[in-house]
């Protein structure tokens, strides 16, 4: 066989994965209008175009102007972040059960935002949200210089290449747990603080307002951008470090972006929406049967899986008990779980 | 790590001088811990009236000794080294320094029975306390971790039970767990919240002889057991093509090692309440101090004993009268020392 | 002098493997570094591939210190492959090979033209153009090797280093990986520095033989000047007879019996 007879097939490989990407994109669009049109009350699909295209100030125009857009925008962004941040994670620590709380974001910003509530008596969610960021960005920068500490001259590898994923993953670990003590002492002592970390704990996309998109936006826009700088890296970490070096790659470079995309994607994301851990831990599993082991490929399909399947578990949580609503948290893990385990169950697990 | 052999009579065994130097020095910590952990309180007193106090029965310390200071003591060293050992045995079958009794079921399925119970008996019977708060939630507690443990259990098992299944299936049911969990404490009255975070995070408040005895029977059984079962851990550690070639049944081995671990954490979880991080941070505390490849068993079990009856005494006379519970101090000890021992080991 | 070692000092941590090495590789040859378990052989290529910083000394690639070079620039230039890789599960080889164009790509340019063919022609020189959608893992460990070869390739550098390159494969399959590495050699001209374990396939392959024994080069030359029955008791302490190879000529190491052990006390029950 030529040479000239390889590069089709490889470019049908490139195919099959553009369409599958497609396909995924299709799949979150879908569930984009579903969060648009159905809830407590439920709006056809050409009111709700009428209502985005060209409002007129009717119940229906304010509802989905007001409460569902938002709600569905919020929705995509913190799926799409805390997929891609859980797939940097696990390809970072080499680390099934690893995800993004790992570098302590989540555990950060819930102990900011109780203490922001003793403290301040801070009582308006977009200052909790301030706070909450400010939060996971420090947790994470601790984790991250804790687990980089590498042996100075007594260190295996040369020139220090950054954290190890084994201390990574423990100093990250014990960054959480040491700051979800302290988060556990502040809300048992306080009941005020309790009240709402217990609502913030259990995950919701809801009631967040337009504010709180726009809050959020920039901050997993660059997370993406630098998620999107790190693959390439990334897939020449997974050949193990002396490979990666070997093809021109700087190690400790590679893994500080990955922290910071991850710290950036879910940081927004766990500020905004509460504790949604389980998306960044499953979605890159359901995800890499699909994409392979290639990154560049990983990173966009968990994003998009992680996106859809928040939305869905959302609209569930809306219409399974009426009046009340399901917190999307609880939704994603009573349906997502299953289909997790089925998963595993079915097919050979894809060891990282 | 060298090994010595030590043979006597027709037996012999291979005795890690660091791992015993480890366990022993643990030891010495645990009983100085103990010692101060009778002696402190709303009233201190002398290490001699602590010793009438246990030997006379007409002492006036004896009730305060015997029935309040001791039996709490001992549930928190017991229910550390459980909590520990069962780290160590799940951390060893996973292949993985993260795994906690949390991916087997057993923690998670707890917190849910007992969730669940303290907010509908808040809401329906007004309140936790008397015969639901000492007897029935350990039962609660042992019946969730149980039913939780058997689902992961049956889920990952499938012509065996592969290391690397059980982690993921673990994940999955835990994730499950965790946020029914949060979603019950939204449901309830604050108060009941509060009451079900204070046994959520882990508490050795009024532990009596009553929550000694299961978690000290548990571990007389199954500490030796494991011990017996520790050679096989060591192959375990390599893939199931090499396990195979080095002649352990290897799922049967697997399997009699998860319930081991499940067992444990169950009772101390029954006693005490999921307290958090001793069961991740002392295997892997242990695993340093000994420089073993995995896990040490022995020294795991004693380094969650001085953890957890270290983190008591502190959560008990540190901000006297008010008493925090265990859980929030064992992550606040043990988080920072896990941290210097990575830093330090430089590896 | 494509590359060069000049005084090096090699270990790890506390641990000194290689003291004042010096040592060069003149373009377009092969030579392969031997010597006892041990020696410093794969920290000597560690150290000549950038992987490993020397404590002291310098390594110069075409005459510039390699590790002021940007690693990238260096990664266009010169390929690396360590001892025993390993994949990510799953892993097509077809992936595996792309990922060696890994210095050629930037954000912007992520996949091109001359990435494709690139790679399709690293495929078709290791004859794995058939398997290039197989997972790595479902490989014979002979393709395996030359999957991973074939990615070396794909980087497209003109230096190749390779660290056991036969390591776990079979005779024929050791045989086959090393004809493919005189086709790089004489088909396109490559430099490759290779860690052999066998002397006989060394003497057979390489230009060059790089003897070494507790951190030093003992000898470095043509195979026929470092083969020498005194080299195998000095660097291999072993007795053996050195022949002409049948077949291609070069010498041929015939071992008779390791020399008994130097230290007093050691296995005294072998000297009674």
């Amino acid at each position: 066989m030529s040479a000239t007879a390889v590069a089709p097939r490889l470019r049908g490989l490139r195919a099959r994965r553009l369409s599958l990407l497609a396909v995924l994109l299709a799949a979150l669009l879908l569930a984009a209008a579903l969060s648009i049109t159905v809830g407590a009350k439920p709006v056809p699909l050409a009111d709700a175009w009428h209502a985005l295209t060209a409002p007129t100030g009717t119940d229906n125009d304010i509802v989905i102007r007001s409460l569902r857009v938002p709600r569905t925008a919020l929705g995509v962004l913190a799926g799409i972040a805390l997929g891609v941040a859980g797939a940097l994670m696990q390809g970072h620590t080499r680390n099934p059960l690893a995800d993004p709380g790992l570098l302590g974001v989540t555990q950060g910003a819930a102990f900011a935002m109780v203490t922001s509530i003793v403290v301040f008596g801070a009582s308006n969610l977009l200052g909790y949200i301030w706070l909450g960021l400010a939060g996971a960005l420090a947790a994470s920068v601790a984790v991250f210089a804790l687990g980089s500490v590498r042996g100075g001259p007594g260190g295996r590898a040369a020139g220090g290449g950054g954290p190890t994923p084994v201390t990574l993953a423990l100093a990250g670990t014990a960054v959480s747990a040491l700051l979800y003590a302290l988060t556990s002492a502040v809300v048992l002592l306080d009941e005020q603080a309790m009240d709402v970390f217990r609502f913030w704990q259990s995950g919701s996309i809801a009631a967040r307002g337009g504010a709180v998109v726009w809050q959020v936006l920039p901050f997993v826009l660059a997370g993406l951008a630098l998620a999107a700088a790190n693959a390439p890296g990334l897939n020449a970490l997974s050949l193990g470090e002396d490979v990666a070096r070997g093809l021109g790659q700087n190690i400790a470079m590679t893994r500080a972006v990955g922290v910071a995309a991850v710290t950036l994607l879910s940081g927004a994301a766990v500020a905004a929406c509460g504790s949604l851990s389980f998306v960044g831990l499953v979605v890159p599993h359901l995800a890499r049967p699909l994409s392979g082991t290639d990154h560049r490929w990983l990173l966009p399909y968990s994003g998009l899986i992680g996106a859809a399947l928040l939305l869905l578990a959302d609209v569930i949580g809306r219409v399974v008990a009426p009046p009340g609503e399901l917190e999307v948290g609880v939704v994603l893990a009573l349906i997502g779980a299953p289909f997790f385990v089925l998963l595993v169950r079915r097919r050979k697990p894809v060891r990282l | 790590m060298t090994a010595l052999p030590v043979r006597v009579a027709g037996l012999s065994f291979r005795v890690r001088p660091r791992g015993v130097a480890v366990t022993l020095a643990g030891l010495a910590v645990l009983v100085l811990l103990m010692a101060l952990n009778m002696r402190l309180g709303n009233i201190s007193m002398s290490l001699g009236s602590v010793v009438t106090g246990v030997l006379d029965p007409a002492s006036p310390d004896h009730f305060v000794v015997m029935e309040l200071r001791l039996p709490r003591a001992l549930a928190g060293a017991l229910v550390g080294a459980a909590l520990a050992l069962s780290g160590a045995i799940t951390q060893s079958v996973a292949r993985n320094p993260l795994a906690s009794p949390e991916i087997l079921g057993v923690t998670t399925g707890a917190s849910v029975a007992v969730v669940a119970g303290i907010v509908a008996a808040g809401n329906v019977y007004g309140g936790v306390s008397g015969l639901l708060s000492t007897l029935g939630v350990p039962a609660l507690a042992l019946l969730g971790g149980l039913t939780g443990a058997a689902l992961v259990y049956a889920l990952a098992w499938r012509r065996g039970l592969d290391g690397y299944r059980l982690v993921l299936v673990g994940i999955g049911v835990a994730a499950v767990f965790t946020n029914v969990k949060f979603w019950l404490l939204t449901i309830g009255d604050v108060d009941d919240t509060g009451r079900a975070m204070v046994w959520i995070s882990g508490s050795l408040n009024a532990r009596g002889w009553e929550h000694v005895t299961p978690v000290a029977l548990a571990l007389a059984v199954l500490v030796p057991a494991t011990l017996l079962g520790a050679r096989s851990l060591d192959a375990l550690r390599f893939g199931d093509d090499t396990v195979t070639a080095l002649g352990v049944r290897m799922n049967a081995a697997r399997a009699l090692m998860i319930l081991a671990a499940v067992l444990l954490a169950a009772v101390a979880t029954a006693a005490a309440g999921p307290i958090a991080f001793v069961a991740l941070a002392a295997p892997q505390i242990a695993l340093r101090l000994a420089r073993t490849g995995r896990p040490p068993l022995l020294s795991s079990a004693v380094v969650g004993a001085v953890l957890t009856a270290g983190s008591d005494l502190l959560a008990r006379t540190a901000f006297s009268p008010v008493e925090l519970p265990v859980g929030v101090v064992t992550a606040v000890l043990g988080a920072p020392y896990l941290i210097h021992l990575i830093w330090r080991a430089r590896t | 002098m494509r590359l060069q070692a000049a005084k090096v000092r090699l270990g790890y941590g506390e641990r000194v493997v290689v003291d004042g090495l010096d040592l060069g590789i003149e373009a377009g040859t092969v030579t392969a570094i031997i010597g006892p378990n041990g020696c410093g052989k794969s920290t000597l290529l560690r150290a000549l591939g950038r992987l490993l910083k020397p404590m002291g000394g310098e390594v110069l690639l075409d005459g510039k210190r390699i590790d002021r070079l940007p690693t990238r620039e260096v990664a266009k230039v010169l390929g690396v492959l360590p001892q025993a890789p390993t994949a990510p599960e799953g892993l097509t080889v077809a992936d595996l090979v792309a990922r060696g164009r890994h210095p050629h790509q930037t954000w912007y340019r992520q996949w091109s033209s001359g990435d494709e063919e690139a790679v399709a022609a690293a495929l078709e020189m290791t004859g794995l153009a058939d398997l290039a959608e197989r997972p790595l893992d479902e490989l014979s460990g002979g393709q395996r090797q030359r999957a991973w070869i074939s990615m070396a390739l794909a980087q497209g550098t003109d230096l190749l280093l390779l660290d056991e390159p036969t390591t776990f494969l079979d005779l024929a399959h050791q045989v086959e990986v090393l004809e493919l590495v005189r086709h790089l050699h004489r088909a396109a001209g490559r430099t490759v520095v290779m860690v052999l374990h066998d002397l006989n396939l060394a003497a057979r392959y390489a230009d060059t033989l790089v003897a070494m024994r507790a951190g030093r080069v003992a000898a470095a030359g043509a195979p026929r000047e470092v083969l020498t029955e005194e080299l195998m008791g000095e660097v291999f302490e072993l007795d053996a007879k050195v022949i002409e190879d049948p077949v291609a000529g070069t010498p041929l190491v015939v071992p008779i019996r390791p020399r008994p052990a130097r230290q007093e006390g050691d296995r005294p029950d072998q000297r009674a």
